[in-house]
């Protein structure tokens, strides 16, 4: 018998992948979003070298100043540059978002290709986990969980990698549901393809787009749970410089009228979450069956 | 000739084992957060939370975990502690020596009052707001909307709250100071719903009223402007969906006037999805609410929560996640009974 080759998986995605550039571009919302997440992103990765000061260097006579030449984004109460401490959480927040989103997701498909396909009792019993882990708001949930096991990324990324991935296992296992009866499916089984290969190369390939559009619009929610946890103190401690945990550290300020040190590391979140959410959910509509374009 | 009294008796069988199916699915539920919360605080080796307050010494550690019961097998733990619920017992804060659950209900009204007025006005504003969007789909008024909505669920609550303090507060001076519900010079009313703004009302005390509304106000038009983007979108949505069935096609063909039918059946059929997120977005701004109830200093729940976080307070934090979720829980078993009897064909 001749070796067999990789099995060619069979496309049944709604989304011409062939020109996907000029089928996103269709979207204003993907434009739009794209474009801020480029900047956002170029922030990131350019913003370091560019930044003036450095971010954790106090200065006590330069505190609680308002935004001037020198510190286009003002100083904060120790006296630190903001501007380019709101460089530098960016990145972080950005990185630290994109693990929870990955997390997330690999692991919510994972569970739900498996549990979808394999179905039956190990099926209805998993689901019930997911109905209970989903029972608790998200949020609350990765409160809980820093609060015990403590404030550093590690904890943050476990407990909102745990939020989010029954909704991942709920999405995959949707589409695995819908797609295991097809022909391709019972013409692969019918050849023998072992199991972990049906599931690998013929189920996997075709949940990429709506996982995509999951993926992005965890990286939104991350980007402010994580903003959250910080403000709370529950997530990325000061001095680090974090969007939220600047935005909680300008908190008592805010009343006073110095509204720099909160604004603008509560308006990059803002954009950040903006840029995601557009991308997201313009990726949603275009996989919606219902499109009619 | 076909009976149609065999027919009705199996629709209300259906619904009763629909119902008996939600109740059971939910119990599973709730007993599988209470054991969570359970191992989540118990099971983890050191007991951080402990460790974190007793630092100083091993003999102060040995101490308060024999006090706490904590040095019990596990299977006795949690034998107590489900018995102790059942019983009402969440345990005692070490930090205001009262049950957690005495604390939690003198609470609580603050928090409803601001989840109630933030729902109504988000509905108030969100809903006219989508099926205008989904009448007027792809015009420009639906690409505000959708922006509207995109901005809102990505902007951060606390994050707003504070703006809005900047702005209402320190310059415009028309709210109150975020310190909390009433103004000190004010004593509170004698409770009767648990809502300031209308007990001080009911009492007479009109300048007592203006304080508490004064004080009110943001924080609740903070969490509506939170939650009327997910309002907003649903409605939209489902109308969308619900405006491209033949029925309504035949109504207009018909010659029904187009906003008629709108309100009419499509907002009929919509009515209960939104009513579903309804329920959830109430039970999430009663929970959720900690960030707000920071930022404003609101003596809710949401702060209970934070203040037990930052002193540690074990049996507070398990409490108010439980609780939390409890009440999560049932709300969605609500719903998805309602749900169950508003349409049929959902209980197959």
């Amino acid at each position: 018998m001749a070796e067999a080759a990789t099995p060619i998986a069979a496309r049944t995605t709604s989304l011409p992948v062939r020109d996907w550039w000029r089928t996103l571009r269709q979207s204003r919302s993907i434009t739009l979003g794209l474009f801020m997440l480029a900047l956002i992103v170029l922030i990131a990765v350019i913003g370091p070298l560019l930044a003036r000061y450095d971010p954790l260097a106090t200065d006590a006579a330069l505190a609680r100043q308002g935004p001037s030449e020198e510190h286009p984004f003002g100083s904060d109460a120790s006296g630190r540059d903001v501007l380019s401490r709101v460089i530098y959480a960016v990145g972080l927040d950005l990185m630290v978002a994109l693990v929870v989103s990955l997390v997330a997701t690999t692991v919510g498909a994972s569970v739900g290709l498996v549990s979808g396909y394999i179905g039956g009792l190990f099926d209805q019993v998993l689901m019930r986990g997911v109905d209970i882990l989903m029972a608790f708001p998200g949020f609350l949930l990765a409160v809980t969980v820093t609060a015990v096991l403590g404030n550093n990324v590690r904890t943050i990324v476990l407990a909102l990698g745990i939020a989010y991935a029954p909704v991942a296992v709920r999405v995959v296992r949707a589409q695995v549901l819908s797609l295991r009866e097809a022909q391709f499916i019972e013409a692969s089984r019918a050849i023998g393809t072992p199991v972990w290969e049906i599931m690998l190369y013929h189920l996997l390939p075709n949940t990429y787009s709506v996982l995509l559009a999951q993926a992005t619009l965890f990286m939104a929610w991350a980007v402010l749970d994580i903003a959250g946890l910080s403000f709370l103190g529950l997530g990325i401690k000061p001095p680090t410089p974090e969007l939220g945990a600047m935005t909680a550290d300008g908190a008592e300020q805010m009343v006073s009228g110095r509204w720099w040190m909160s604004v603008f590391p509560g308006g990059f979140i803002m954009l950040m979450a903006l840029s995601f959410t557009l991308i997201g959910d313009g990726l949603r509509d275009l996989l919606d069956p219902r499109h009619r374009d | 000739m076909r009976s149609y009294g065999s027919a009705i008796e199996g629709i209300r069988m259906r619904l009763f084992a629909y119902i008996a199916q939600r109740t059971a699915l939910s119990l599973i539920s709730l007993v599988g957060v209470v054991t969570f919360v359970f191992v989540l605080t118990h099971l983890l080796p050191g007991n951080p939370l402990l460790v974190k307050v007793t630092q100083a010494s091993p003999e102060i550690f040995e101490q308060i975990n024999r006090r706490l019961g904590l040095d019990r097998p596990l299977g006795e733990q949690y034998f107590d502690y489900m018995t102790g619920i059942l019983h009402g017992d969440l345990g005692k804060s070490w930090v205001t020596n009262r049950p957690v659950l005495t604390d939690l209900q003198a609470r609580l009204p603050a928090s409803l009052e601001l989840a109630v007025y933030g729902t109504i006005l988000s509905i108030v504003i969100g809903l006219p707001l989508g099926i205008l969007a989904a009448v007027k789909k792809d015009t420009w008024i639906d690409y505000l909307a959708r922006l509207i909505g995109a901005l809102g669920v990505s902007t951060p609550v606390f994050w707003l709250g504070l703006i809005l303090i900047y702005v209402f507060f320190f310059n415009l001076g028309w709210a109150a100071a975020p310190l909390g519900r009433l103004s000190i010079r004010f004593s509170s009313p004698p409770p009767v719903t648990g809502f300031l703004t209308i007990d001080t009302l009911l009492a007479g005390d009109f300048e007592a009223f203006g304080d508490a509304f004064a004080h009110a106000v943001l924080p609740a038009i903070t969490l509506a402007i939170i939650e009327l983007p997910v309002i907003l979108r649903l409605t939209r949505a489902t109308m969308i969906e619900v405006l491209q069935q033949d029925y309504i096609t035949t109504a207009r063909a018909l010659g029904l006037p187009y906003y008629r039918i709108v309100l009419k059946d499509g907002l009929q059929n919509s009515l209960v999805s939104i009513l579903t997120v309804t329920g959830l977005i109430f039970a999430y701004l009663v929970a959720g609410s900690v960030l707000v109830e920071r930022v404003f200093s609101w003596p809710g729940v949401g702060l209970y929560a934070y203040q037990s976080l930052t002193n540690n307070d074990f049996a507070a934090i398990q409490a108010f996640v439980m609780v939390t979720s409890v009440l999560y829980i049932s709300i969605n078993w609500l719903t998805d009974i309602l749900y169950g009897i508003v349409d049929p064909r959902i209980r197959t």
